[in-house]
């Protein structure tokens, strides 16, 4: 489900860059490295290990961007999570602590969810994805940072960290393709090109993190996605760019005009990923659901009133039972005042979509 | 304002004048609207004025800012409706951002989302003049959290909103989480 010779390659090469780019950047910008450094350790007393992240190390830092840093401390009982934020020839600096141990078993929790049966494996990610003992961003940045002084320790587990975001975002891929067909259905093709514009973004973060490229910040999938289309190579990683650049094209033209059906129109790019990287399908009769705190109203035949958290939403029931009753793969057979209806109840977190199972 | 973006898009009457009607619902919801201000909107500002020359990086920011937009509004709506984030960029585009009295068209048409091969330079331009209005017909100051005197400024903040959630028994209590993102 990933490009393995891909990653790998990335992954050798990965601590250079980012020890390369973030000599560029100090050089670029004309700051004394050793200074800073100083100054940015000066606050924290504890045995740690400093880390450029984000965008310095990534080499996309610009004339504005923030000094990112990330200190992880030896100490068990070090005080997780505090973070400062100083400022050093007028540029932003961003200091996080999180400790050593909170990592490695944020690893030993992420791997264990990998490994989990393909039928249960969503379910074990999205419950990890509560309970990580540092957030996920956290643990990306850290896998792709550079330390002040000791190279990228963590690039090791570029693979781990790629091959859960492939799963992330194809299931965000997924789920905005079926947003998109709501969309098409209702009849509005700015919201068909407003959800495209989320599931190519799942795409390309898709196909990137499955060749160990991986930022979770998604301003920065765009200028990414720009150069990783202009560098990649192998026949494969070439033909899922070719893909996903035909599908922006195809919508690109139609922001305004009547676009395509958003399913059909990325029926070879579903395939792709089916076949190379992760193949999805509905568990069982899975339907749109309604969510667990939402509750239909007993007592008026006509309408139904939702009401979740002391939000309100009254809606026709027939129309309610037929969106309950479709599976979420073939929303083709709802009208265009049921798709309409469907993505404001989603929208408001009325219903949900879930029921995702990974076959391969 | 009359010459403004907003203006030019259709929005009428003029945004400041509009916003001046609307009364926040509650005063978590004012905290929360001036927050998601200072805290996300104005990030995205020095993003775009520190994006450099890439086209694709504005383009994105241009989605996020569309998205805080519809956050920010949804905080004002009277049954604060907050949507979840896959559905910000289409809601907005499609309903429209109330406090700013744009229909979704004339969003789309402020930030020139139909143009096709728009150039960094006007796109970049566009959306700095179109958050310089946005954040131009928010009343009052918004506190700045991202420059050198960004703590003070946001601890000030914070304490006078203490004093009148406490005066009037609010709880103020999300904006703890909120901090600790920032």
């Amino acid at each position: 489900m990933i490009f393995k010779d891909q990653i790998a390659a990335y992954a050798a090469a990965a601590p250079n860059n980012a020890i390369r780019n973030t000599e560029m950047f100090f050089q670029n910008y004309a700051i004394d490295r050793l200074q800073f450094e100083e100054f940015a350790l000066r606050p924290f007393d504890e045995d740690s290990t400093t880390f450029y992240v984000s965008t310095v190390p990534r080499g996309f830092a610009g004339s504005k961007s923030d000094l990112d840093l990330i200190l992880v401390a030896n100490a068990d009982d070090a005080d997780n999570g505090i973070s400062n934020m100083l400022f050093f020839n007028e540029r932003r600096v961003g200091n996080k602590v999180i400790r050593r141990s909170d990592i490695a078993k944020s690893f030993e929790l992420v791997a264990a969810a990998l490994e989990t049966p393909p039928d249960d494996r969503l379910a074990a990610i999205a419950e990890v994805n509560r309970t990580l003992p540092i957030k996920w961003a956290d643990l990306e940045r850290v896998v792709n940072g550079v330390s002040f002084a000791a190279g990228a320790p963590y690039a090791p587990y570029l693979g781990l960290v790629s091959r859960w975001t492939v799963h992330s975002s194809l299931v965000n891929y997924r789920q905005q393709l079926i947003f998109a067909s709501l969309a098409a259905l209702a009849g509005s093709p700015l919201a068909t090109y407003g959800y495209m514009q989320n599931c190519l973004a799942g795409a390309m973060d898709a196909v990137m993190a499955a060749c160990g490229q991986v930022l979770t910040n998604t301003k920065w999938t765009l200028p990414r996605w720009k150069l990783f289309r202009e560098c990649a190579t192998g026949n494969v990683v070439r033909q899922g760019i070719e893909l996903v650049e035909a599908l922006a094209q195809t919508f690109e033209m139609h922001r305004i005009t009547t676009a395509p059906e958003p399913a059909e129109a990325s029926t070879a790019l579903s395939f792709y990923f089916d076949r190379l990287l992760c193949k999805f399908e509905s568990k069982g009769e899975k339907r749109f659901v309604l969510t667990s705190k939402t509750q239909s109203h007993r007592f008026l035949p006509a309408a139904t009133l939702l009401s979740q958290r002391g939000r309100n939403a009254v809606t026709d029931s027939k129309a309610l039972e037929a969106i309950l009753s479709v599976p979420c793969t073939a929303v083709e057979s709802l009208d265009h005042v049921q798709a309409q209806l469907a993505l404001d109840l989603l929208a408001r977190d009325f219903i949900v979509l879930s029921g995702w199972r990974v076959v391969t | 304002m009359i010459t403004s973006l907003m203006a030019r898009c259709g929005a009428n009457p003029p945004a400041r004048a509009l916003f001046r009607t609307i009364i926040s619902p509650s005063l978590e919801s004012g905290v929360d609207f001036y927050w998601v201000a200072l805290a996300v909107l104005k990030n995205i500002v020095e993003d775009i004025e520190g994006a450099d020359g890439r086209l694709e990086y504005v383009l994105s920011l241009r989605c996020r800012l569309v998205e805080v937009l519809q956050q920010m509004d949804s905080i004002l709506s009277p049954a604060n409706r907050s949507v979840g984030r896959d559905h910000r960029l289409v809601l907005a585009l499609t309903e429209g951002i109330s406090f700013l009295d744009l229909s979704g068209a004339q969003l789309a048409s402020a930030l020139r989302f139909a143009e096709p091969n728009l150039s960094y330079a006007d796109c970049r331009d566009c959306l700095l003049s179109f958050c310089n209005e946005v954040l131009g017909v928010i009343p009052g100051p918004i506190p700045d959290a991202q420059g050198p005197l960004a703590q003070r400024q946001v601890l000030r903040a914070m304490r006078d909103w203490s004093k009148a959630a406490e005066a009037i028994g609010s709880d103020l209590s999300f904006l703890e989480a909120r901090f600790g993102d920032l």
